[in-house]
């Protein structure tokens, strides 16, 4: 991957991106430099990015033009040890969204390949299912229960170590 | 809920960590918990590295359910009782990636609170803080404990040198007087890290372990904490070195 070129583009450039319901966005070029696939639909009148409405991606690129200036990580850096947990106030205050939008974020994050916004969408929700029962889980995220009650009885028994410190 | 990829759902729940790095593993196992798509994703990441849970009893009794018969030999001159749980759901050991220290103290915690056999003497006059004794009877039954501590240690690290796809660290604490380990060990081409604590090696031994040392390629990382290894064994740690 080349990243000796990704920041050629100058503060006045812009680029036109469209989402797949039409809505068209004039963006610094400069964000579109920094992630490569949103530079793919660089196509002003006919290119659209598909799966990705307007709602989302007016989102998305929020948080890229806020982190415009952010030092850019290592590709490949996917040591998990290193993360850690905290996340700044801008980004929570971002994503104290409904929870659908933050799902539509994550996918939107995954399918655009800016993985910043994907790690810290699943730090966040990875925050909501901390000291939670199942049961809460469930219901915080809407999840139906399709174990049989032996089923889950056995899994609990196979994996009750975990819960003990 | 919105369907997610697993693959986000792997970052998801490999998140769930302390500031230090360390999983939560009691959060993931409430996520487990969830359904079943959720289940898949987390028992691998669960049982990756179980790190101080190898002390838990509960875990070691999962781990013995998963010994074949030939790994249930050694367990044979003990009349040990083993679990007859139901067969696991899953491969469990199949994804552990690291041994740790802990495993030692995992099998005392198990034979002293799960172990069911005919004979339970030993379990009323064993010492468990190990405090020394002058009776005879005391050092006799000191040994047998140790034998049988030793003899479960060593069906578990063959299980888990056996089923463990990814298995990079192993940690031994404690003697482990069986060749056939050394040659599993050898044989275990993902192992890149063995550390032995508190072991020594008999002369063949020692010579198969040169031995097999020599022709491993894929360790990076060697180390002995208090073991005995002679002179002879130091002399072929330092040329390999």
């Amino acid at each position: 991957m080349d990243n000796g070129t990704s920041n050629s583009a100058s503060e006045n450039e812009t680029i036109t991106l469209k989402s797949c319901d039409g809505i068209e966005f004039h963006i610094d070029a400069r964000i579109a430099n920094r992630y490569t696939l949103l530079n793919n639909w660089n196509g002003g009148e006919s290119a659209c990015i598909p799966n990705v409405n307007g709602k989302v991606l007016e989102k998305v690129l929020e948080w890229c033009e806020h982190h415009i200036n952010d030092p850019q990580l290592n590709c490949g850096d996917d040591d998990s040890r290193r993360r850690n947990t905290i996340i700044e106030e801008w980004d929570e205050n971002f994503l104290s969204c409904d929870q659908d939008m933050l799902f539509e974020i994550i996918l939107a994050a995954n399918y655009l390949e800016i993985k910043p916004l994907l790690d810290l969408g699943c730090k966040t929700v990875a925050n909501m299912m901390k000291s939670k029962s199942p049961e809460e889980i469930r219901s915080a995220f809407n999840i139906d229960n399709d174990y049989t009650p032996e089923e889950e009885e056995q899994f609990r028994k196979e994996n009750e170590w975990a819960e003990d410190y | 809920m919105i369907a997610l990829p697993n693959e986000c759902f792997l970052k998801i729940f490999n998140n769930l960590q302390r500031d230090n790095g360390d999983l939560l593993h009691k959060d993931l196992f409430s996520c487990l918990l969830v359904n079943r798509q959720w289940c898949r994703i987390i028992v691998p990441i669960l049982w990756s590295n179980p790190l101080i849970h190898f002390s838990n009893k509960k875990l070691i009794r999962i781990c013995l359910l998963t010994l074949n018969s030939e790994e249930q030999t050694l367990l044979i001159p003990f009349k040990i009782t083993l679990p007859n749980d139901p067969k696991p759901l899953f491969n469990y050991t199949s994804y552990i990636t690291f041994v740790s220290n802990y495993l030692n103290s995992g099998i005392d915690d198990w034979l002293y609170n799960e172990r069911c056999e005919t004979d339970n003497d030993w379990r009323s006059n064993q010492n468990r803080s190990y405090q020394p004794s002058y009776g005879s009877n005391r050092h006799l039954m000191i040994y047998y404990y140790e034998g049988l501590v030793n003899a479960i240690k060593c069906s578990l690290i063959k299980m888990f040198l056996r089923t463990s796809k990814n298995l990079d660290n192993l940690i031994i604490n404690g003697i482990i007087h069986d060749k056939m380990i050394l040659e599993d060990i050898y044989r275990k081409t993902t192992i890149t890290t063995i550390k032995f604590s508190y072991s020594s090696f008999n002369s063949e031994e020692r010579k198969l372990f040169m031995e097999i040392l020599n022709r491993n390629i894929t360790l990076t990382s060697l180390s002995f904490e208090n073991c005995k290894l002679g002179s002879e064994g130091g002399q072929v740690l330092a040329e390999k070195e």
